[in-house]
């Protein structure tokens, strides 16, 4: 097996007296497609802020393509495509200066790639950001992070409240990207059949800790069950009770 | 070519799904030999579904010797796959009578009741088919 693309080892984050995420380990291959489920404050979001350093770790660490996620951040934002749950995108630019200004951060940069993804989307690159739906903005977001030609992509809740068509658009986007091989995606959802259909691989995580990280099919073929219902029996233990809450 | 019904949210795995897809393609002659099969990449767009899935599928099918690998043209389904073919329609409906075996015995048929309905079916289909 080669290199893991992603490698999590006794992640930890508290706050205060409270653990957001609590000794998390967890191996992506590379090449496939991850999917990150747990439901809204599973700690999804602060796990996925330590991979790109944006928040410092109380323990553990993380590797993304061999490389340390605090100490070798500078090579890995060159080599890491990241797409935030709220992309901080400036309203007052155009689509076009938007591309523009973040390519200036990059020393290499795939602009036909942009343009083609963009175009793909049906973005009209001289309309305002503020202009942009919600979806068209998710989507703006995703083709501005493959713009250095990621060799992994990191998506936090992408498809989170994009229409079923636009949410469909966006999952045949991840698709594409890993046609290139020893491409990596890992992307969070608490939407259980967003994940279903394109990822290969499964890491479900709930109160912080690591409860699966398996191989799709492997752990449908074990459990003879649909992944609703593994995930459901996973985090629904005081069922009832904690889902009305 | 075969039209494939992918069901992502069903419990049976994504890269199982094909395979027994095109095992009884190749089983009721949809598929025959020499047949050329999507890219793993032109199927992976078409139903919106993860390269690797099909790829696992199609390495899969290979080892069973249904597909073969035509170096840099593709994939095909194998000469052997007509010798293989009435084994796999064995295995297809011994499947289907096993599953019907069992829920006879779960109400305690006698293996005579098992026949008897059997028989009764196999009349009753041909008639069907006649009118």
């Amino acid at each position: 097996m080669s290199q893991p693309a992603i490698a999590v080892e006794g992640l930890s984050k508290r706050f205060g007296k409270r653990a957001a995420v609590d000794g998390l380990a967890f191996e992506v291959p590379t090449g496939g497609v991850c999917g990150f489920l747990g439901r809204n404050g599973a700690g999804k979001t602060t796990a996925i802020r330590m991979l790109m350093n944006l928040t410092d770790p109380s323990a553990g660490r993380a590797l993304l393509l061999g490389l340390d996620a605090r100490r070798d951040h500078t090579e890995l934002m060159a080599r890491v495509g990241y797409v935030a749950e709220v992309p901080i995108l400036y309203d007052w630019m155009t689509v076009r200066e938007m591309v523009r200004f973040t390519a200036r951060f990059y020393r290499t940069w795939n602009g036909a790639a942009v343009d083609a993804l963009l175009e793909r989307f049906g973005i009209d690159q001289r309309q305002k950001v503020r202009h942009l739906s919600r979806g068209t903005h998710a989507q703006l977001a995703l083709a501005l992070a493959m713009g250095h030609d990621p060799e992994l992509l990191i998506l936090d809740e992408p498809a989170t409240g994009l229409d079923v068509l636009v949410r469909r658009d966006f999952l045949e986007s991840i698709i594409q990207i890993i046609q290139q091989e020893g491409r990596t995606v890992l992307f969070s959802s608490h939407l259980v059949h967003e994940v279903e259909r394109v990822a290969d691989q499964i890491v479900v995580i709930d109160q912080g800790r690591l409860l699966v990280s398996s191989r799709l099919d492997d752990l449908k073929q074990q459990a003879g069950q649909s992944l609703e219902d593994i995930f459901i029996s996973l985090v629904g233990g005081g069922r009832g009770t904690e889902v009305h809450q | 070519m075969v039209q494939l019904k992918l069901d992502p949210a069903s419990p049976i795995p994504m890269y199982l799904q094909i395979v027994e897809q095109v095992r009884r393609a190749v089983a009721s002659a949809a598929l025959n030999a020499d047949d050329e099969m999507p890219s793993v990449r032109a199927l992976a767009s078409g139903y919106l579904i993860n390269p690797n899935t099909v790829a696992r599928a199609y390495l899969e099918l290979e080892r069973e010797g249904l597909l073969t690998k035509r170096r840099g043209a593709g994939t095909y389904v194998a000469h052997e796959a007509a010798g293989l073919r009435e084994g796999q329609r064995t295995r297809i409906v011994t499947g289907l009578i096993d599953k019907a075996v069992g829920a006879a015995r779960e109400f305690g048929w006698t293996n005579e009741q098992v026949r008897k309905a059997v028989e009764a079916r196999l009349d009753e289909t041909k008639m069907e088919r006649k009118r």
